[in-house]
């Protein structure tokens, strides 16, 4: 790809970086301020508002220094080393400002113990057989691609590609060997795993209630973890069709049935791209995060449980409650759900999946 | 929508919480004989608790013949025993007069005693027959 076309997407990152970051505190549950829970009231006050205030002025700011500083940094050197500078410098640099507007929310916090914990008796428990077929077929598409493999990896010749251009055909072959046949179908499996997993777990995040409004925020919610649950399962779908395509179309072409990657893959990966983008831009703003903008009604009931409890958050973003049983838990300050990291089985799932799949991308990378 | 809550700020142990809230609900009749309880799970993840203080509340119900638990099918609410349990029945009698006597020391007349007594014997005959 041209440089600059490269470069410009670059920049479009950095500035969709920023834009989130500055679209957080909107659409965050009323209670929640950067990811302390500082009570309704306070939520509403003229300090709350000063604080999203200066977060708002630092993201804008921030953001135009860092794409400028990427932009000057890519005329004066031309080197595509460059190019990740740019998103670096605008994560970066929120997540200071972030710091800073979370210990301001510290100080604003109600003092005194946390809101009581409920629990609801009488409505239906989560259930999705959506998440557990998606893990299923992520399972299945990593299956396939692997037996594909190894069952022509006898007849495949002594050179197989090892990467494709943009225009799906081969410009990089190497050796045959476990590694150069096999990574992109041990990535399906995994992917298709770890995706699926995220699915499944979604579809049976913790709630999170208020009370005593408690039914417009148990809808709410529900609504929101299915409408969530749906998109990652879309995605998760998409992601393994792309990834068994690659796999078994790559093995066809080292040995000479096709010439290059089916098209579908490339317009997967734009399908893939333009659906995860949008969507996550129309669930946020449709439904606030957690369901917020659903549970409009509920006033100010104060919210309880998990969502409420300073005392589980670590930084107002890590969950760690080593009694709950609940995996995926949603965030206090961003959009979606993240671990418990007090449980031992949502830590095992998080840290297999990140150390496989970075295993993965080295291996990759050494192997060609 | 029927909730319990856990407060963190008193001394009762959070088991002890649970299993009161739920033991209150069957007697108001909110939650009749055959309803459904939820999971163990599901209400240890709600409330953010240990899965076994939730099981130990369930298990104190059970005890208490206000539930029945089956492994597969979860924790249900249980119709009275059709036979009388001359021995529970008789381990009850000292905690029925204690409630008597604490009512009659907070002032209450004993016709007034009667007439609530006859209210709830009643309501609960209705729910029985239903």
């Amino acid at each position: 790809m041209a440089p600059n076309i490269f470069f410009f997407m670059v920049s479009v990152e950095a500035v969709v970086i920023g834009g989130l970051f500055l679209l957080y505190p909107r659409i965050s549950r009323r209670g929640l301020l950067f990811g302390v829970y500082v009570g309704e009231e306070r939520w509403d006050s003229g300090e709350s508002r000063r604080i999203v205030r200066s977060w708002q002025y630092g993201v804008v700011l921030w953001t135009i220094v860092s794409v400028s500083l990427g932009m000057a940094l890519f005329l004066r050197f031309r080197s595509p080393v460059i190019a990740p500078v740019s998103p670096l410098v605008v994560t970066v640099g929120c997540l200071a400002l972030f710091l800073r507007a979370y210990f301001r929310a510290r100080a604003l916090a109600a003092p005194g113990p946390p809101p009581p914990a409920v629990a609801v008796l009488d409505a239906p428990e989560a259930r999705s057989i959506f998440s557990t077929l998606v893990l299923l077929i992520g399972v299945l598409g990593g299956i396939i691609a692997l037996s594909y493999a190894a069952m022509h990896y006898a007849e495949l010749p002594d050179r197989v590609p090892t990467h494709f251009g943009f225009s799906g055909r081969p410009d990089a072959w190497r050796a045959k060997s476990f590694w150069t046949v096999m990574l992109l179908p041990l990535l399906t499996l995994v992917m298709g795993v770890g995706l699926g997993g995220m699915v499944f777990f979604t579809a049976r995040a913790k709630r999170a209630l208020r009370f005593p409004q408690t039914k417009i925020s148990v809808e709410a919610q529900v609504r929101f973890r299915q409408a969530v649950a749906r998109f990652l399962g879309v995605i998760a779908l998409l992601v393994t069709a792309m990834l068994t395509l690659g796999s078994v179309s790559s093995v066809r072409v080292g040995l000479g049935l096709d010439e290059g990657l089916s098209p579908i893959m490339m317009a997967l990966t734009l399908v893939l791209l333009v659906f995860a983008l949008g969507r996550t831009l129309y669930l946020a703003l449709h439904f606030g995060q957690g369901g917020a903008r659903l549970e409009r009604g509920a006033g100010n009931a104060p919210l309880t449980d998990g969502l409420a409890d300073n005392r589980n958050w670590v930084l107002g973003s890590f969950y760690i409650n080593r009694d709950d049983p609940s995996i995926f838990v949603e965030r206090r300050f961003g959009f979606g759900y993240t671990i418990n990291f007090g449980n031992w089985k949502a830590v095992t799932f998080f840290v297999g999946f990140m150390v496989v799949l970075l295993a993965l991308i080295v291996a990759a990378i050494m192997k060609g | 929508m029927l909730v319990i809550m856990v407060d963190w700020s008193t001394d009762e142990p959070v088991y002890g919480q649970i299993a009161r809230q739920i033991r209150a609900r069957i007697a108001s009749g909110e939650l009749p004989a055959g309803s459904l309880l939820p999971s163990v799970r599901s209400v240890a993840s709600d409330l953010g608790v240990n899965l076994n203080t939730v099981a130990r509340a369930y298990r104190i119900l059970e005890e208490e013949r206000f539930v029945v638990i089956r492994d597969r099918a979860g924790a249900t609410v249980a119709p009275p025993a059709r036979d009388a349990d001359g021995a529970i029945i008789e381990s009850l009698s000292e905690e029925l007069s204690v409630v008597l006597a604490r009512r009659r020391q907070a002032g209450l007349r004993s016709v007034e005693l009667r007439r609530r007594i006859g209210g709830e014997l009643a309501s609960l005959r209705e729910r029985g027959e239903k």
